[in-house]
């Protein structure tokens, strides 16, 4: 009985709330004070009550009889002499007040939408170390011991080597090449694998609008029997349409990647802006492959890799790289 | 690299518009970056790749274009390498940085201004123009790729040449009239008093040529690309020789190059040879290259379909001697000014791009196997997804540097003990790899605080690198909240330490984590009251009220939240898909209970006592209030539960409630010394 007349309390607690005229209202005051209302069928089973309750049910009725007239004279009050609060419709026109999403990163964005157009292309992300050692980052990429591009100019060298063994910063995703294709050697696994490998590398380059010295990169790489430049350019050229729209044309012009040969450039035309550099290509090495125990002579396979902040830039019209890390919530707000 | 047509077509009778021209170049991998008019001439730029440092050079564009264009190419006819006459003085005493050295005498030089034509050319390629016996050596320089430098013989103090590494300390009046105090890994051209030349990068003040010279010494050297590069950056010098030198030039020039500069000068400034040509030659002899080549395997790896024959007229075309050997065999011979070529994917390149890659149709593969991935990796996939969802709870998604200075560290109460130092950092403001999100998300904060923001909430996921953690690099994320949580016409509500341990908890349970808990952080400089997230007993994790004094210090006006969690735990494994429970049968009854206790209980422990009193019919417990201030006494707290009562068998009586409500209130005040309220 007590559970019941606080429910009906909670209710028209509830009910009033959402009153907006005063036909409605006077209908709700009757649904709860009425001579034929909730509290009346309530108090009339009094008699139910077993006579040692009586006492607490009837000083529970009491207050929530004080309660209910309470909540009507109240909104009764506030409904005033016109007769209504709530005569206005809805303003349509206020804000909407859930609690608005955030976004994902620019950046984010980019990386997400180029993995999966070559997950559905039968690629699989995968992640590996930022700290790296200079087998990974140089030796297996082919990259000999007194190449320029080994220099301090040109990388980050740390003070102690991170969990004891990689003392630089990749400068590269390729590094995830040769991580994956140890792992296949360690696990005594072969090709085929198809990977996909996005991630932040460090240069120390000069900032400017163009220009930074962390950025992100795309890497990726199929080996198989008999992967030929053809499919190279049947699957950049699919991805270029999936990213750009289906009426970009590409163009691939050699190129040269320590890690790669052949290699290439891939430009595409896109909405008359003329033609772009987007990405840098190849077909495996074979002393890659070799450096990862792959017979090159029955394997052979492609390689890319494409500036994400370059593709950010582009597509969303960013002028300056800065502004990827500057995380300026105007800026971030764009994107949501 | 810029090359001007007119001066291109002194060695190849091209007839290609210099814009067409340009095009084929491009698509063949001779990267053309502008054409421009100098003049009445074209100029083209060209990007040069490190791997054809022959092509930093208008005959080695030359042999591009013929090979293009089916154009014969006509090499300048050069007078005879050796010459008699006196000795010359001259010792390499390092031979690892200077593996050859020649040098020749010309005597009786007029030094005047250049011909006009040359002056043009040089104008067109980027280098002023000196006198005639300077200007030949830039001739030749460009021409053949092959740098050169003329010394005033007579102010050489000794009349000869010394190459060796310089003395620490010993000072240095370049060409370009600044002083440079060199060290002792520098290749230095020295007479017997003090350096003339730093090696392959700049010649010397004191010794160049001027109006008043009247005999000149010819060096045309080989200097080991390295030491070059060393010496270039060290003295932030980058000249068009230190620029070739680098890449490294074809010794096997360096002798021809200096007979073409010779001719050159005596044709243009007069006088003659009076020395003995010396070539200090370390170099092993250079042995022919073979490379074989199945033709089948180039066309399967390429998807093209070319002939023997054409391969070797593509070879030829390069000047890359080669003849076929049996219906599918080419072999080449690689040539000296193309030490890239090393096995036959080099050889394959060369045929792809001169035939072109648009002969290749594309095609998608058609084999889709399936594969493994490292479980490392796998642990990463659901990383994407979390992102998606810390986006729909209303975060923004931060990406800071990973890099902080020392500064930042300090600001925010890290210990820069704990973090990686870069060793060559770009600026001051970039020193350590962050231990921690904290200093980069406080900068951001900062930043947009000072743009006017009034809330924020940012999350980022990245790596951080921590001495002495295992791993040392690892995977996390983290929340920082700024600002009211909600912040609208309707509602206002702060942001406290719990909305971003909340925020933590929610992207954990995604990750599938079920069996956490929280205890209180104290001796964390960082935070004004913090927690410690452990998972299986393990600390993981951590969420906190950042300090006031690092507010101070950031000079951040109100409170931030900020919660950081390790996710190197996530399982690579799926987590165990939950299994349905039937649900109740018989309705719940809802009871609330207030009290007021000594705050030095925990909620999770006062709950879980509550549970257990109300065993076996109580299962949930939930705060839903917390109330301190007026009327409540110190070192207390008012806390109210909404308990959840449930039978198995059937609906509860009013006083069956009654009972086991009121023996929980009991409980709870024999054990705690609650005042029920």
């Amino acid at each position: 009985m007590i559970e019941a007349l606080k429910e009906i309390e909670t209710r028209a607690k509830e009910e009033a709330l959402v009153v907006r005229d005063a036909k409605a209202f006077e209908a709700l005051k009757n649904k709860y004070l009425g001579r034929k209302g909730l509290f009346a069928f309530l108090t009339a089973r009094i008699s139910e009550v077993a006579p040692e309750e009586r006492r607490a049910v009837g000083q529970e009725m009491n207050r929530v009889k004080q309660a209910l007239e309470e909540i009507f004279s109240e909104y009764g009050k506030s409904l005033g002499a016109s007769g209504a609060v709530y005569t206005k419709e809805i303003d349509t026109t206020m804000p909407g007040t859930y609690p608005a999403a955030g976004s994902l990163h620019p950046l984010t964005l980019v990386v997400q939408e180029v993995t999966s157009i070559f997950e559905r292309l039968g690629f699989r992300a995968v992640d590996w170390f930022e700290a790296e050692d200079e087998r990974h980052n140089f030796d297996a990429l082919n990259i000999p011991t007194d190449h320029p591009a080994r220099d301090s100019f040109d990388n980050f060298y740390l003070d102690d080597p991170v969990d004891g063994e990689r003392n630089l910063l990749r400068s590269q995703t390729s590094t995830v090449q040769i991580r994956f294709m140890d792992w296949v050697k360690e696990t005594k696994r072969r090709p085929p694998f198809k990977i996909i490998a996005p991630g932040k590398v460090y240069r120390p380059d000069a900032t400017d609008a163009t220009h930074s010295f962390m950025f992100h990169q795309i890497e990726g790489l199929y080996v198989d029997e008999d992967v030929s430049f053809a499919h190279l350019k049947g699957v950049l050229e699919r991805f270029a349409k999936e990213f750009f729209g289906p009426e970009t044309m590409t163009q691939f012009r050699p190129h040269f990647f320590p890690f790669t040969e052949p290699s290439a450039e891939m430009d595409v035309q896109w909405e008359s802006r003329g033609w772009l550099e987007i990405l840098g290509a190849g077909m495996v090495h074979p002393r890659v492959l070799r450096a990862v125990n792959i017979d090159p002579q029955r394997y052979s396979g492609f390689a890319f890799g494409m500036g994400v902040e370059r593709m950010a830039m582009l597509k969303y019209g960013v002028k300056d790289i800065r502004q990827f890390f500057e995380n300026d919530i105007r800026f971030l707000r764009q994107f949501a | 690299m810029r090359l001007p047509y007119s001066w291109l077509r002194q060695y190849v009778d091209v007839k290609l518009a210099p814009e067409k021209l340009a095009r084929a170049l491009t698509l063949s991998g001779t990267k053309v970056e502008s054409v421009a008019r100098h003049g009445d001439d074209t100029v083209i730029h060209i990007e040069v790749t490190t791997n054809r440092p022959d092509c930093l050079s208008i005959t080695g564009l030359a042999r591009e274009t013929a090979a293009l264009s089916g154009k014969r190419i006509q090499f300048p006819k050069i007078g005879p390498v050796a010459s008699k006459g006196e000795a010359l003085r001259v010792r390499v005493e390092d031979k690892k940085g200077c593996p050859r050295y020649t040098a020749r005498l010309i005597r009786g030089v007029s030094v005047k201004p250049a011909a006009p034509v040359v002056q043009k050319w040089l104008d067109a390629v980027g280098t002023r123009a000196i006198n005639n016996v300077v200007d030949a050596t830039n001739f030749v320089l460009f021409e053949t790729g092959q740098p050169l430098h003329a010394f005033d013989f007579d102010k050489l103090a000794g009349g000869g040449i010394i190459v060796r590494r310089a003395l620490k300390g010993e000072k240095f009046l370049a060409i370009d009239g600044s002083t440079y105090e060199l060290d002792a890994e520098t290749l230095v051209i020295a007479d017997r008093e003090k350096p003339v030349a730093i090696a392959g990068v700049m010649g010397g003040k004191l010794t160049e040529v001027t109006e008043s010279t009247k005999n000149v010494l010819l060096e045309s050297a080989y200097f080991e690309p390295v030491t070059v590069r060393r010496a270039s950056k060290r003295y932030k010098l980058t000249t068009e020789s230190s620029y070739r030198f680098e890449r490294g030039v074809d010794p096997g020039a360096v002798a021809p190059a200096s007979a073409r500069a010779r001719d050159l000068i005596l044709e243009a400034a007069g006088g003659r040879e009076t020395g003995r040509f010396l070539d200090a030659n370390f170099l092993p002899k250079s042995k022919p290259r073979r490379i074989a080549l199945d033709v089948l395997r180039v066309n399967r790896r390429l998807g093209l379909s070319v002939s023997a024959p054409r391969v070797v007229s593509i070879l030829k075309s390069l000047n890359i001697p080669a003849a076929a050997s049996g219906k599918n065999r080419v072999v080449a011979n690689a040539p000296d000014f193309r030490r890239d070529l090393l096995e036959e994917i080099d050889i394959a390149e060369e045929i792809l791009r001169v035939e072109g890659f648009d002969k290749v149709t594309a095609k998608l593969p058609e084999r889709h196997a399936y594969f493994e991935v490292p479980p490392q990796t796998k642990k990463k996939e659901a990383l994407p997804e979390l992102k998606k969802r810390l986006a729909l709870m209303g975060f923004w998604e931060a990406i800071t540097y990973s890099f902080v200075s020392e500064k930042m560290l300090v600001d925010c109460g890290e210990r820069p003990e704990r973090c990686f130092k870069v060793k060559n950092p770009v600026s001051a403001d970039w020193t350590h790899l962050r231990p921690s999100f904290l200093p980069g998300l406080l900068q951001c904060a900062r930043y947009n605080v000072h743009r006017k923001a009034d809330r924020l909430s940012f999350f980022e996921i990245g790596k951080r690198f921590v001495k002495g953690e295992d791993p040392e690099e690892q995977t996390a994320l983290a929340v920082l909240l700024y600002g009211p949580l909600e912040n609208n016409w309707m509602r206002k509500s702060a942001s406290s330490f719990y909305d971003v341990k909340g925020a933590i908890e929610n992207a954990i349970r995604f990750l599938g984590a079920r069996e956490f808990e929280w205890r209180p952080l104290t001796d964390d400089r960082r935070f004004d009251g913090a927690a410690t997230l452990l998972l299986g007993g393990k600390p993981v994790g951590m969420a906190g009220s950042v300090s006031a004094r690092s507010l101070e210090r950031w000079d951040i006006p109100h409170e931030v939240f900020f919660a950081e969690c390790s996710l190197e735990w996530v399982p690579s494994q799926k987590p165990i898909t939950p299994q349905a429970q039937p649900l109740p049968k018989f309705p719940a009854v809802r009871r609330d209970i207030a009290f007021v206790i000594d705050e030095k209980f925990s909620v999770k422990t006062i709950a879980e006592s509550i549970i257990k009193t109300g065993s076996p019919y109580l299962k949930e417990a939930e705060l839903f209030d917390q109330y301190i201030g007026k009327n409540i006494a110190r070192g207390k707290r008012s806390l109210a539960f909404s308990l959840c009562y449930r039978k198995e068998t059937g609906t509860f009586t009013d006083e069956e409630i009654r009972l086991i409500h009121e023996r929980v209130g009991q409980a709870l005040k024999s054990e705690y010394k609650v005042e029920l309220r």
